[in-house]
């Protein structure tokens, strides 16, 4: 059985008297440790499949099945739990938590679902609170804000709150990582060194699979895989070798 | 301009549940504006109308010993007449005369003997026609016949309907009247203005028609029962309506000073109109509406301006953007502020009308109900003030113009670019570490980020809108906390007044003052269960001061010590009893501005010729005796002031052991037992006994009102804890609107739904400590402002008191208020399509 399995999925969203098909059909199959890129132009469904997979969001048919948990059918607490142990978001609009300062808003995540801790020969889960402020420092080092920690998000400019945004996500060492747009809001240099920083800190020794959002296809041949939608289906579905995001240029 | 109304109307349907919480509270406000004033005019009018109507006497004097015999006590009818018609040519503003007779005895009704007044009236005029009403003082007739002309060689009497309706009497029942108890036909029930509230006399702190009724006679049968033919008590003066008290006083005076001066009459002191007891009454009752009508719709109608504002403020911040926009495409900033100002105004007007009618509605019934409350006889008078109504409306207009109009002016001042970059998401926060933080870092205690950070970093975020949520919780748990401390405060005087201060379980009220008490006690000491007995006598008395222009009008009680037992558990602000002394209750002393240690000179009736002892009949003449100031206490009675009756009797020169009453202690004082001992009494002394009651038995009256209170104070409780709902669930649902993405991604992160639930939670948990803590000290300035301002009646002497148990009432109802208004922003925030609610920028 492949890490993340969708099968015959349909979403629906209904406003008002107007129901829309945003995904139709989908069938798909991913691999643990990939880099999927998930291209498209907008409205093409691309937000609905990552939300499915994260657990933002459930299907109005089919099913989705992420390591053998069936996500489609959990309940919203079940949900919840799958989304804090098992999933990273990385916003388009990064999403800190304001009133927190950088350094806070990893260790709120971390908070959540504790520290592994190597005590005695086996793995354990630590909530001591100095753990936890050591490993969101070690991450905020990893996006390189160690001198910003302590500020807050308004103290920030847009590629560094991102920067807090991927630590965040990153600092719970979640099996799925999921980044919509994470470039959208951002110019090409710094966009570029976020992609950097994400594939620095994923990628295939991690194993952690991670989807990229994005409408710009410039940013494709980053990913071991590209999925491209239209209208909620899948037209193109390939694998491919990844260029590394210093030689990406758009 | 159809453009602007749509929009108007679709942002108020986009945020209509809490622009119609402000709308409730507009309606609120404007209608106790229209209920509070008009029922205040209602009253007014009916009242003056029902004084007017039957001409309420401008002032009255009666005799100077108006119980007594003797020149000091009665007048001769036909003299008098001459000598007011001779005064009356010098004073244009007489316009009518009456002479009656006034006079306090027993009643015994239905077999039950109990105080009463017999008020006497001439029912023919000067040429001997009948006339059915007295020239002043008059009195409609509720029920039954007219006096005829045969009524003035009858055993017949009207009784004040008070009386009637507590002894359920009617035409042609009988009441006794007298020691004698001469039986009394009753041709009618009647209403009287100088009995719109049944009152004896100010010293009557529980007024009941068990205790005190009114009946009416024709004068001639008074004079014949009373054997004081041809003679008279009382002068009753009608003058011009218009004239001023000063101006009424002044002629009373002169009136008093020709008659005593150059007619040689002795006579007391005038009462005026507005010292009329019922009158005074029922004047200080409805200014104290009227100042309660002022006050608490404009307390209400700040409320829904301040909750306006923080709503409109909030929508302009949000849509900074869209202002931008309109503004680059060439709308005038006067347009946009005019969208908003008309989204204020349009909420304003909908509580208006609403409030407008309500209070119409309410208002036509609460003058009603009112004036069954306070048992008034008179029909009652409503009517729609239009200047009120118009009043009410603009404030209500007033309230919506300045609630929309001033958070919008300042937002509307950028530049359109400025406006266009504005991301309101970023202005959610200042970006500092509150200093309640790191005063709580600096004690090493570390708040972690999924605990107490957050909710107090958002209880520090937006300091308006917290300022507003305090405000809603201070009004609550003031109002909460005022209603149950002046409800404690009366119960606790009451309480200490008849079970501690009170010392005795039965108490015998004689209807003629005999001169051998002690006799008398010494043999109903003798009834089994009887521990102890001692006796008092009560009069009136003016006390004067030489540190003061002021005199005081008391109840004098001088209390007989028997054996140790006094009757009476003095509560001492200081000084001490002391035989020969006087006590002083704290607001007579203070009008006086005295102290313990200082002489007063008491003006009371000396006894200058015995008649006869069984009963008591003597002359008396008004004479002024100093007493030194033993002690002054703090008790609920306000008007009284007490001395050794052996010096009272000594410094009037009464004979042997005179007293009114006879108070005594009983050995397990049951009902059965206390039945059994006054059944005993009464057999023996029922000749001269006027009531024998139980504490319970004075009290009932009281404990019922208190009672109706009770009901009142929980329904105000209601009304506080729905304006804290409203006031809360406004700030509560912009707070959470605004953070709304954020919830979203810490939703989406992981964090369950109960976290969320007790972060807001504990915020509004200190929102509530905090303003509860307000609140209280606001509840104690109210209730202080209620007690010792609004309701200030010196002849109750009540100390303000609020339990732990209110203090913790009002922060638990309070919280309950604030819990319910979480409640449903939270619900809706929980279920939030988290897809969508993650991507947008909403504030």
């Amino acid at each position: 059985m492949a890490f993340i399995e969708l099968k015959n999925v349909i979403k629906n969203y209904t406003l008002g008297e107007t129901t829309t098909l945003a995904l139709d059909g989908i069938n798909l199959e991913i691999e643990k440790g990939e880099l999927v890129i998930v291209y498209g132009p907008s409205g093409a469904g691309k937000t609905t499949l990552l939300n499915l997979i994260g657990g933002l969001d459930i299907p109005t048919e089919g099913d989705v099945t992420v390591a053998e948990i069936p996500v489609s059918t959990l309940s919203a607490q079940w949900l919840t739990v799958y989304r804090r142990k098992k999933v990273g978001v990385v916003f388009q609009f990064f999403n800190l938590i304001s009133r927190l300062t950088a350094l806070e808003n990893v260790e709120y995540s971390l908070e959540l679902v504790g520290v592994k801790e190597n005590g005695k020969g086996k793995d354990t889960v630590s909530f001591n609170s100095k753990l936890i402020k050591n490993k969101a420092k070690e991450y905020l080092e990893k996006v390189e804000l160690g001198d910003r920690m302590n500020h807050f998000p308004s103290q920030l400019s847009g590629g560094e709150q991102q920067r807090v945004s991927i630590a965040r996500a990153l600092a719970k060492e979640p099996e799925i990582l999921l980044a919509d747009e994470p470039t959208g809001n951002l110019d090409y240099n710094i966009g570029r060194k976020i992609l950097e920083l994400m594939e620095a800190m994923t990628g295939k020794a991690l194993n952690r699979t991670v989807f990229i959002v994005t409408h710009n296809d410039a940013i494709c041949p980053l990913g071991d895989r590209v999925i491209r939608l239209s209208d909620g289906q899948i037209i193109e579905n390939y694998t491919q070798e990844y260029t590394p995001a210093k030689e990406l240029y758009w | 301009m159809a453009k602007t109304i749509k929009n108007i109307v679709r942002a108020i349907k986009a945020n209509k549940l809490r622009f119609l919480t402000i709308s409730l509270v507009i309606a609120i406000g404007v209608s106790s504006w229209n209920m509070m004033i008009m029922a205040f005019l209602d009253m007014d009018f009916t009242y003056n109308h029902a004084f007017q109507e039957n001409n309420m006497a401008s002032f009255t004097i009666q005799t100077a010993n108006p119980g007594g015999s003797g020149s000091d006590a009665w007048i001769d009818m036909e003299n008098l007449t001459s000598y007011l018609n001779e005064f009356k040519q010098s004073v244009p503003s007489f316009e009518k005369i009456e002479l009656r007779i006034i006079y306090d005895t027993k009643f015994v009704v239905r077999g039950n003997s109990q105080n009463g007044r017999l008020i006497a009236y001439k029912t023919t005029d000067e040429e001997g026609n009948l006339r059915l009403q007295p020239d002043v003082n008059g009195i409609e007739i509720l029920q039954g016949r007219e006096f005829t002309f045969a009524s003035q060689y009858q055993n017949v009497c009207y009784v004040e309907g008070h009386l009637a309706e507590y002894w359920k009497l009617k035409e042609n029942d009988f009441i006794g009247l007298g020691d004698q108890n001469i039986p009394f036909q009753v041709l009618g029930v009647v209403a009287s203005p100088e009995y719109l509230m049944n009152m004896g006399s100010y010293a009557d702190l529980l007024p009941s028609p068990r205790r005190f009724g009114v009946i009416f006679l024709p004068l001639r049968v008074a004079q014949n029962i009373l054997n004081v033919q041809g003679q008279v008590n009382e002068i009753s003066v009608k003058l011009d309506w218009g004239l001023s008290k000063s101006e009424r006083k002044h002629i009373a005076s002169r009136l008093k000073t020709y008659l005593e001066d150059e007619k040689g009459l002795k006579l007391g002191e005038p009462v005026d109109l507005d010292e009329q007891i019922a009158y005074w009454l029922l004047r200080m009752d409805i200014q104290e509406a009227r100042e309660l009508g002022y006050v608490l719709p404009i307390i209400l109608l700040g409320m829904a301006m301040w909750g306006l504002y923080i709503l409109l403020g909030r929508m302009v911040v949000a849509e900074r953007k869209d202002i931008g926009v309109a503004q680059a495409l060439g709308y005038s900033r006067k347009t946009i502020i005019l969208q908003y100002v008309g989204i204020a105004l349009l909420i304003s007007i909908i509580g208006t009308v609403i409030g407008t009618v309500l209070g119409v509605i309410i208002a036509s019934q609460f003058s009603p109900i009112y004036a069954k409350m306070v048992t008034l006889l008179f029909p009652v008078y409503t009517r729609m003030d239009p200047v009120v109504i118009g009043a009410g409306f603009i404030l209500g207009i007033i309230t919506g113009l300045l609630g929309g109009y001033l958070p919008v002016r300042n937002a509307i001042q950028p530049l359109p670019a400025e406006s266009l970059r504005f991301d309101p998401s970023l202005h959610i926060t200042s970006g500092q570490i509150p200093l309640l933080e790191r005063m709580l870092k600096g004690l090493r205690i570390k708040l972690r980020t999924t605990g107490f950070k957050l909710p107090v970093r958002n209880f520090f975020r937006s300091k308006k809108r917290t300022f507003s949520s305090i405000i809603g919780v201070v009004i609550s748990v003031s109002l909460i906390s005022c209603m149950f401390g002046m409800f404690e405060s009366m119960d606790l005087a009451l309480t200490a007044q008849y079970q501690d201060i009170e010392d005795w379980d039965l108490r015998v009220d004689f209807s003629e003052v005999p001169t051998n008490t002690s006799n008398i006690v010494s043999a109903i000491k003798q009834i089994d269960g009887v521990t102890a007995g001692t006796y008092s006598l009560t009069s009136g008395a003016t006390i004067f001061s030489n540190f003061s222009s002021n005199s005081k009008t008391v109840q004098l009680i001088g209390l007989k010590e028997s054996e140790g037992y006094l009757g009476h558990t003095f509560e001492f602000k200081s000084g001490t009893y002391d035989s020969e002394g006087i006590i002083l209750s704290v607001p007579v002393a203070e009008k006086l501005k005295v102290k313990v240690g200082d002489m007063v000179s008491l003006e009371i009736p000396k006894l200058t010729k015995l008649v006869s002892t069984a009963p008591l009949r003597a002359h008396f003449k008004m004479v002024n005796v100093s007493f030194k100031i033993s002690g002054i206490i703090d008790e609920f009675n306000g008007l009284v002031s007490y001395l050794g009756l052996d010096k009272l009797k000594s410094v009037s020169n009464f004979p042997g052991d005179p007293a009114n009453s006879i108070l005594l202690k009983v050995e397990n004082p049951t009902i059965e037992k206390l039945n059994e001992i006054r059944n005993i009494i009464k057999e023996k002394y029922d000749y001269n006994v006027r009531n024998i009651f139980t504490k319970e038995e004075q009290t009932s009256d009281l404990l019922v009102l208190l009672n109706a209170i009770y009901y009142i104070v929980y329904a105000i409780v209601g009304f506080a804890m729905a304006l804290a709902v409203i006031m809360v669930y406004n700030t509560v649902y912009i707070n959470l609107q605004e953070q709304q993405r954020e919830i979203a991604t810490l939703l989406t992160i992981g964090t369950p739904n109960r976290r969320i639930i007790r972060n807001v939670t504990i915020e509004n948990l200190i929102v509530t400590i905090i303003g509860s803590v307000i609140g209280l000290i606001f509840g104690w300035v109210l209730l202080w402002f209620m007690m010792d301002v609004v309701l200030d009646m010196e002849f109750f002497r009540i100390q303000l008191f609020m339990s732990n148990s209110t203090i913790f009432q009002s922060f638990f109802f309070t919280l309950i208020a604030v819990l319910i208004a979480e409640y449903f922003p939270l619900r809706r925030i929980l279920n939030l399509n988290l897809a969508e609610a993650t991507k947008e920028r909403v504030v």
